[in-house]
């Protein structure tokens, strides 16, 4: 590597920190703000109201602890049904594995509004609207999508022999997925919870739509609050959305590198 | 006997789930779309679809919606790949820019449209430096980079949310494909820019292509981004819909969901192409 790609690499990293840091960083410093007005590139004061606002404020609090109850549900449910439809699907035919792709890719790709209209008559019909039962239906249509594709992923490219060979052995049903398959799974199944949980938790049009505005979502609260001109707020909720999703990730790298040093 | 019923099985299985799970509610949300468009639910006029093809301002919201999605994802593709050629390596930098880019994925776009109205609005942190340094007098004298009538705020969240996931793709396949070809390339004296030209390039595009129509699709249908960044005339494309079913006219509500309609015949086109190019993995 020559002198100079060493520099435009050391460059291109130097940019690449200012630009991926930088909006997290204006989040940070705008949420501990305190009257900032312009042009002062820095806050005269710093206070933590708005995260007090957002932890002990029984509205905030009420669309945070939404916001959680929703992502966990929408993660765990859709995981178990991901799993064995991803399975079979993989396990089957290739056009029933095509199939079951496009059908799930669909559910991801709809538009949310377009998706949210629709199913928002749908909940409506089955006296669920405005309810958070109406929202959380709503959450595991793209959650389901996106798992499937998963599950199908890690099951179409999966080894049967394991399997096999402790059916051999004599391992029942039950035994070969609590010794062999769910051990081995445990990476995916993280993953995958991991990434229904941010699916709900990020989720703005099918909560405005299904939940008609008797939802409160934290998404929904730091709309509100930006649109109300409250910038320091809206900068709390939108750092208390992403620092979650954060966490989410790396837990489930850590996951995934211990189940690594476990299957090796 | 016992074989064809097994096979039966393993075919019928995965389709009554995926119709049961994933079925029921698609087409329960078109089905209703498609009778909100009739006029038959949500009370609603039916909507024309003549109508709403002639109206300038859905040809404006479409528009605008295609260009957000085609520049954002145009953009990221170029620096998903151009970082992914550059940090291929196993030193420590390659793995600290590779760490770095990854770092927006998982944040939400409310949050990522959020940060970009505080950098880049005519009061925003850029603002206040160009203050600073005596470059403008006045907000109003700072370019307008949010509600503007090209979106460019819109585009650069766009950017920011959508370039770690196609870096990941492209990270992965060169990871899978190995350098096998690329070697083969270079023994054949091609130097390393014909290599990255008539080799990487061509193979990478190629195994990028689902994902670039994902990211395409996901930002053409966001309710989010424009809702915080975009301009409010011409309206995006979801922007315009939620108007238009909020609107106390029937007839402008039956168009929004023929408007709903069109965007979704978009997206389910995008899926086929999707499989297609996805192939069998």
């Amino acid at each position: 590597m020559t002198r100079a790609t060493s520099a435009i690499r050391a460059a291109v990293v130097l940019l690449l920190l200012v630009v991926v840091l930088a909006p997290l960083g204006i989040l940070i410093v705008t949420s501990l703000s305190r009257a900032w007005f312009y042009p002062a590139v820095l806050p005269a004061a710093l206070d933590h109201s708005a995260w007090s606002d957002l932890i002990f404020d029984p509205a905030h609090r009420a669309a945070l602890l939404n916001s959680l109850v929703l992502g966990a549900t929408t993660a765990v449910v859709a995981t178990t049904l991901a799993l064995p439809l991803g399975r079979s699907a993989a396990l089957s035919t290739r056009l029933v594995r095509r199939s079951v792709a496009l059908l799930a890719f669909t559910a991801v790709a709809l538009p949310p509004v377009a998706l949210g209209a629709g199913l928002q008559l749908t909940v409506l019909t089955l006296g669920l609207g405005g309810t958070i039962t109406g929202v959380f239906l709503s959450h595991l249509v793209p959650a389901l999508g996106y798992l499937t594709l998963v599950f199908l992923g890690v099951f179409t490219r999966w080894d049967l022999r394991l399997e096999e060979t402790a059916a051999t052995l004599g391992a029942t049903g039950v035994a070969r997925w609590r010794l062999v398959l769910l051990p081995l799974l445990r990476r995916p199944i993280v993953e995958a919870l991991a990434l229904g949980f941010l699916v709900s938790w990020a989720q703005v049009a099918l909560t405005l739509l299904v939940g008609g505005g008797a939802v409160r979502t934290l998404p929904l609260d730091v709309l509100a609050m930006l649109q109300s001109g409250q910038d320091q707020r809206a900068a709390a909720g939108a750092l208390a959305l992403a620092i979650p999703a954060l966490v989410v990730l790396g837990a489930s790298r850590v996951a995934a590198r211990q189940t690594a040093a476990v299957v090796a | 006997m016992n074989s064809s019923r097994a096979s039966g099985k393993r075919t019928a299985l995965p389709l009554l789930l995926a119709g049961a799970l994933l079925g029921v509610p698609i087409a329960a949300g078109v089905g209703y779309t498609v009778a909100g468009a009739l006029g038959l639910v949500g009370n609603a006029a039916p909507g024309g679809l003549l109508r709403v093809l002639d109206d300038a301002a859905v040809l404006r919201s479409a528009m605008l919606s295609l260009w957000i999605a085609a520049a954002g994802t145009g953009i990221a593709l170029v620096g998903a790949v151009s970082l992914a050629l550059l940090f291929a390596g196993h030193s420590r930098l390659d793995a600290i820019a590779r760490s770095t880019a990854a770092l927006p994925l998982p944040v939400p776009t409310v949050a990522a449209a959020v940060a970009v109205l505080l950098l880049l609005s005519q009061s925003g942190w850029f603002s206040r430096v160009a203050a600073q340094l005596h470059v403008i007098a006045r907000p109003a004298d700072f370019p307008a980079l949010v509600y503007d009538p090209i979106a460019v705020g819109v585009i650069a969240a766009v950017v920011w949310k959508e370039l770690p996931f196609l870096l990941l793709v492209a990270l992965s396949l060169q990871s899978l494909r190995g350098d096998a070809l690329t070697s083969a390339a270079r023994t054949l004296g091609a130097s390393p820019w014909q290599t990255v030209r008539l080799v990487t390039l061509p193979l990478l595009m190629r195994g990028m292509a689902p994902s670039i129509i994902a990211v395409f699709v996901f930002v053409l249908g966001s309710l989010e981004l424009p809702l915080v960044l975009a301009p409010s005339s011409p309206l995006a494309l979801p922007l315009l819909i939620q108007e238009r079913r909020q609107a106390l006219d029937a007839a402008s509500r039956g168009d929004a969901y023929v408007i709903a309609l069109l965007a979704t015949a978009l997206a389910l086109a995008a899926a086929v192409a999707h499989e297609w190019l996805r192939g069998d993995e």
